[in-house]
């Protein structure tokens, strides 16, 4: 074991023999003994885990918390917080059908039915004709030296 | 990378694999139908073990407790996501440590600026009090030591310091790989030491 192998061991597993696999532990205490630095960098680590593990944050009575959470879930229901399917919520893809039923969903397509009430494919045209434009039409048609049938074909 | 993936199955008895993982599948199922008292017993058993991973990934109580209770009004909304250990390997523990840290890394985001808890306690004047005090500060440089570590670095060790979790758990819960987590909490550890003991010295 070198210096480096040995400072990498300590900075993963901590000064905490116990913690460090059980084929590493012999190695570096016997490391430790021919080795003053690593001794002292041991050393310096037990110092520091016992300063690390003496901050526990006060938590303290725990049930004023719990009642505020409790009171906020008056508001909020499992069964109306919307269902995303497993595979696509799985997939991670932020895809959500709720979209639809969204303000900005619903206006669209709102919209988007307006639209195809309006729309008509083959507009008809609701101004009748002039009959003087039919009758000049007549006049112009007999004049051809083509005959037309009735619906307008070519003899 | 420092560690082999046979290192990192030497630190499996260190996980935290037990029937209470168990029983908070069960509670989560419940829960996933409405059942309050479900959630209430659920809440009890995670909310301090939450509040205090909150506190030294945050730094300050007030915001803990508020990140806290913002997780658990994200585990009673979206328990029907919630997917079986069986299904998906993974811990309600881990998905919930997993919405805090997220929460918390948002949280400090939002209020890089402005952190209230940062404001010192007043100074206990009764008997006895001198201990509390050097303990105290010992605390606030911790506290201080552990801020001025990045984000990811932090998560990590706090993961796998304070709540003693598997490095292959904390990977899980930060979303990143195991050499990853390796790496940070190198890093991390290496800064504690040299901030703590050495500059001391």
């Amino acid at each position: 074991m070198t210096l480096d192998e040995f400072r990498n061991n300590v900075d993963l597993y901590s000064a905490d023999l116990s913690l460090w696999p059980q084929a590493l532990v012999k190695p570096a205490v016997a490391f430790m003994k021919d080795n003053a630095d690593a001794a002292a960098l041991f050393e310096k680590q037990l110092l520091a885990d016992a300063q690390l593990r003496e901050y526990t944050p006060r938590t303290g009575d725990m049930s004023a918390l719990e009642a505020r959470i409790m009171q906020g879930l008056t508001a909020q229901s499992p069964a109306a917080a919307p269902k995303v399917a497993p595979v696509i919520a799985a997939q991670n893809t932020g895809w959500k059908p709720s979209w639809i039923f969204a303000p900005s969903g619903g206006l669209m397509v709102v919209a988007l039915i307006g639209f195809l009430a309006g729309f008509n494919p083959q507009p008809k045209s609701y101004i009748p004709l002039d009959p003087s434009y039919v009758a000049e039409e007549q006049v112009l048609a007999s004049a051809d030296t083509y005959a037309y049938g009735t619906n307008g074909e070519i003899f | 990378m420092f560690l082999t993936s046979e290192r990192m199955q030497e630190q499996a008895p260190f996980s935290h694999v037990t029937d209470e993982a168990k029983d908070d599948a069960d509670l989560m199922r419940h829960i996933a139908g409405g059942d309050q008292r479900a959630f209430q017993r659920l809440m009890h058993r995670h909310l301090a073990r939450t509040v205090r991973l909150a506190t030294r990934i945050m730094g300050g109580t007030l915001a803990a407790e508020d990140v806290a209770q913002e997780a658990f009004i994200r585990v009673w909304k979206h328990a029907k996501d919630w997917e079986e250990p069986s299904k998906s390997g993974a811990k309600f523990t881990t998905w919930l440590y997993r919405i805090v840290l997220n929460l918390c890394i948002d949280e400090k985001r939002k209020n890089r600026f402005s952190n209230i808890d940062d404001i010192p306690e007043p100074v206990d004047g009764t008997p006895g009090a001198d201990g509390r005090m050097e303990q105290h500060e010992q605390s606030k440089r911790v506290q201080a030591a552990l801020g001025e570590l990045p984000e990811r670095q932090r998560s990590a060790f706090v993961l796998c310091f304070y709540e003693e979790y598997s490095n292959k758990e904390a990977a899980d819960m930060l979303g990143i790989s195991v050499g990853a987590i390796e790496s940070l909490l190198v890093r991390s550890r290496r800064y504690l030491r040299d901030k703590l003991v050495e500059e001391r010295s």
